[in-house]
């Protein structure tokens, strides 16, 4: 199927906090309770829409294991955008977050948007991170946030549509150069320019938007 | 009570033939004991523990019946074993269905062995004949047989053919009642040399020493640093293999709880490799083999020796692994490679799993318990064999040997955190929980452990010369194995004279054609630039830019101490790379590709040509060019 971009996705966080149930649930829209425990990476994708436009997202689910942060971060560099999740019936994971931040921050390209995920939120009597802590978390380091859960699906698909959101805003501004594929985002093949000189950044980006 | 008869042959039947003989006639999962009937000269009958070969043979002796009785007693608790038996008073075991079985020695099994034997020499003739085939040489043969195995024992149960019983799993695999107890010599539990009972006073020993160590950390289960682990571990084991009817239905499964027990023990005993995901992994086909804990807490250690590397937090085994499987594909099938290095795909990185874990996640479970042992006996002789002499004196003087461990023990500290664990505990330091000489499992980590400088540096010094000797070993026993196969009488001379190889097919012609045919000339030069522009250790890959006719590392080195597994990926890859670039697929949509085949390859199909690329790699890897 044609798309006028692909942006390429990482999903990071502690060990069992849902990231691998997150993308099951975007991509085949179903909920999993025992999924096979990760190991170092494994691979979704699933198109959207945004302004009338055709969008494939390819995710790269990371296992959460400090063993593998020398393959997940090898997979940061070619990111355009990053879920960081954690579980709100742990507060662990929530404490873990400025240490993900910190490792996406260094391995990944600086415009890189990444949304800020508190995951479990069916498990309410369970909740040991307030939605307050995660909105000052996300306040105080830039980040967008949602509480979703990829049990009941809620918010899911507005985690993963709000941050490519963003990404084409970004590629609107001429933030991202998107000939350069390690920032994470690809015309589609029909949209490439037809002369391999086009100057970079924005004025590609709108050309290959007005194609469609 | 029950009754069965059957006949023995007293020159074949060890005790562990008898033993999962009576497990299977009478269908009995849990442990037994086994007794005889015996007359004393006052003509009354008593009935005697069979617990070795030893007994068996006295049992067969004072047999005045034409038949040996046998009253077998299953044992109702759980966690006793047959080697705590060795303690437990006869009157104390509680005896619930007596049963009793008679046995005509008869040479009934004696043929049935040797005819066995027969039909296998003649597939192993037709697999050669039909060598014009695709992958006749590495085609299955059937599964070993207890009979058959019992032809690579001795009279009291040593294992003397150990690289003929190898070379026959390899081939074949294991019937499934067999694997509890080969599974022990394929991981490497045993020194070498132990007949029988040695193995089971061993093992009875060990497991001791597992029930110790777990009772004592379970103590500190609520210390917060313990917490670390089990918090991981946990919820690790509750989403691994579920699917299986072994480890499904609730989380309060207790097989759940026992891989839950196995890993948290062996993550404490082993702080600088710790618990790292995919442990479970491997250890979860143990555990449904062996179904006791302790045996597969002692399998899966033995197991970890080899692969710990795998779980450093460096990785550098990892990529050497990767670096060997792009070499594999570059040498095999060079228009794949460069299709991959266009696709930025020749990290390979949609193989981690494949290599982390040996390819156990690809197979369906009761499939993969087969890819496990047909691996496994294609291993190096892991470098346990001078511990035998180390396990007699640790046998004789057990308690003594714990001076060995010397006070000022003290770890590398890779895990510092870890270190503190038992701090607050002053009473178990973690010399308590685990003495070197108590554990000859662990070579290694005594080295690391043992600050005594004579100790430390002779061990240590010991393991190095030990690995690539063994390894070539090992390799000379399958690749002597394929030169019978195909009818060499000089090994030497089989793997020199490669063009005459009679095992030419198109895939042995990928290997000749580098250098001559232009489009894989192409794909030569797109390798150098690779090697050129890439960041990894490119020594494999140098033969490209010198022309030279390529090869591979040599079996010592290719897969870190696993060559069998390089072949194994490889085959995968090959299989699926026609539809991969028909469909030109990218990176990603290949590890999507092969994500959904996970538990979903053909076991066979994989294993046959697995096999054949291997022996041929063998055939063709000489030692002098390297």
């Amino acid at each position: 199927m044609s798309y006028a971009y692909l942006f390429k996705y990482i999903i990071i966080g502690d060990t069992g906090v849902g990231k691998s149930c997150l993308l099951l649930q975007f991509t085949d829209k179903r909920f999993q309770p025992v999924h096979d425990l990760t190991i170092g990476v494994e691979f979704g994708a699933r198109m959207i829409t945004i302004d009338g436009k055709q969008i494939k997202l390819q995710i790269w689910d990371t296992a959460g294991q400090e063993a593998f942060r020398s393959i997940t971060r090898s997979y940061y560099r070619g990111a355009a955008g990053a879920l960081l999740v954690y579980d709100i019936t742990r507060r662990d994971t929530f404490n873990h977050l400025t240490t993900w931040l910190e490792d996406a921050r260094q391995h990944s390209n600086s415009n890189m948007v990444i949304m800020l995920i508190g995951n479990k939120s069916d498990l309410e009597s369970r909740r040991e991170v307030k939605k307050e802590e995660g909105e000052a978390f996300a306040r105080e380091h830039g980040l967008v946030f949602m509480e979703t859960s990829a049990k009941t699906a809620a918010n899911v698909e507005e985690a993963f549509i709000n941050t490519a959101r963003e990404i084409y805003e970004k590629i609107q501004e001429g933030v991202f150069d998107i000939n350069n594929e390690a920032n994470g985002i690809k015309l589609g093949p029909q949209h490439l320019p037809s002369n391999a000189n086009t100057p970079s950044g924005g004025a590609s980006a709108s050309q290959g938007g007005a194609c469609c | 009570p029950e009754y069965r008869r059957f006949s023995l042959d007293p020159q074949l039947t060890n005790f562990e033939t008898l033993h999962s003989l009576i497990s299977r006639a009478f269908d009995i999962k849990s442990d037994f004991l086994i007794q005889y009937r015996f007359e004393d000269p006052s003509g009354q009958e008593i009935f005697l523990q069979l617990l070795s070969d030893w007994d068996l043979e006295a049992a067969f002796e004072r047999a005045a019946d034409p038949c040996l009785c046998l009253r077998i007693d299953p044992i109702p608790l759980e966690h006793v074993e047959e080697w705590d038996l060795v303690n437990i008073p006869l009157t104390d075991c509680k005896v619930v269905q007596p049963k009793e079985v008679r046995s005509d020695p008869s040479i009934q099994t004696k043929i049935m062995t040797k005819v066995g034997k027969t039909i296998n020499l003649m597939q192993q003739a037709l697999n050669l004949n039909g060598s014009s085939g695709e992958f006749a040489v590495g085609a299955t043969t059937s599964p070993l047989t207890d009979a058959e195995f019992t032809d690579f024992r001795d009279g009291v149960g040593t294992l003397v053919k150990a690289d003929e019983c190898k070379q026959r799993i390899f081939q074949g695999g294991l019937e499934p009642s067999l694997r509890r107890v080969v599974w022990k010599h394929l991981l490497n539990v045993y020194p070498d040399g132990l007949n029988g009972s040695e193995r089971m006073k061993y093992m009875c020993r060990k497991s001791e020493e597992y029930q110790r160590l777990k009772s004592e950390w379970m103590i500190y289960y609520k210390n917060k640093k313990l917490q670390h682990i089990t918090s991981m571990v946990r919820k690790d084991v509750l989403r691994t293999d579920r699917q299986h009817p072994f480890y499904s239905g609730g989380d309060d499964n207790p097989n759940v709880e026992k891989l839950f027990n196995i890993l948290t023990t062996y993550a404490i005993m082993h702080p600088t490799t710790g618990y790292c995901q995919g442990m479970s992994d491997m250890a979860s086909p143990i555990l449904f083999v062996m179904d006791n804990e302790a045996h597969s807490y002692i399998a899966f250690t033995a197991l970890m020796e080899r692969l710990k590397e795998n779980f450093s937090i460096t990785g550098t085994t990892m990529t050497l692994k990767f670096d060997h499987l792009c070499c594999a594909i570059a040498y095999h099938d060079p228009v794949f490679f460069a299709y991959l290095q266009r696709h930025n795909a020749i990290d390979l990185l949609f193989c981690y799993r494949w290599l982390l874990l040996e390819m156990k996640r690809e197979f369906a479970f009761d499939e993969a318990l087969r890819m496990l042992e047909v691996t496994w006996s294609s291993l190096p002789k892991s470098p346990r064999q001078d511990e035998l002499a180390g396990l007699h004196s640790a046998l004789k003087n057990s308690r003594d040997s714990q001076s060995l461990c010397s006070p000022s023990w003290d770890r590398p500290k890779m895990e510092p955190e870890l270190d503190d664990v038992f701090a607050p505990c002053g009473k178990m330091s973690p010399n308590h929980l685990e003495s070197p000489a108590a554990d000859p499992f662990k070579p290694k980590e005594c080295t690391e452990s043992l600050r005594d400088p004579a100790q430390a540096n002779g061990e240590s010094v010991k393991e190095e010369v030990h690995h690539s000797p063994l390894a070539a070993s090992s390799v000379e026993h399958l690749s002597s194995a394929l030169s019978s196969l195909m009818n060499s009488k000089d090994p030497e001379a089989q793997s020199s004279v490669s063009p005459s190889c009679p095992l030419e097919d198109s895939s042995l012609q990928d290997f000749e054609v580098i250098g001559s045919c232009e489009e894989a000339t192409e794909a030569a030069a797109a390798i150098a630039a690779a090697v050129a522009t890439s960041s990894q250790p490119t020594t494999h890959l140098n033969y490209v830019r010198s022309g030279v006719r390529p090869s591979l590392p040599s079996p010592d080195v290719l897969g870190c101490g696993n060559p069998f597994l390089i072949f194994l990926c490889l085959t995968v890859l090959l299989q699926h790379r026609d539809s991969i670039i028909n469909r030109s697929l990218d990176s990603n949509e290949m590890a999507m590709h092969f994500d959904r085949l996970v538990r979903k390859h053909n076991l066979e199909r994989v294993l046959s040509q697995a096999r054949t690329l291997y022996y041929r790699y063998l055939g063709h890897f000489n030692p002098q060019s390297s």
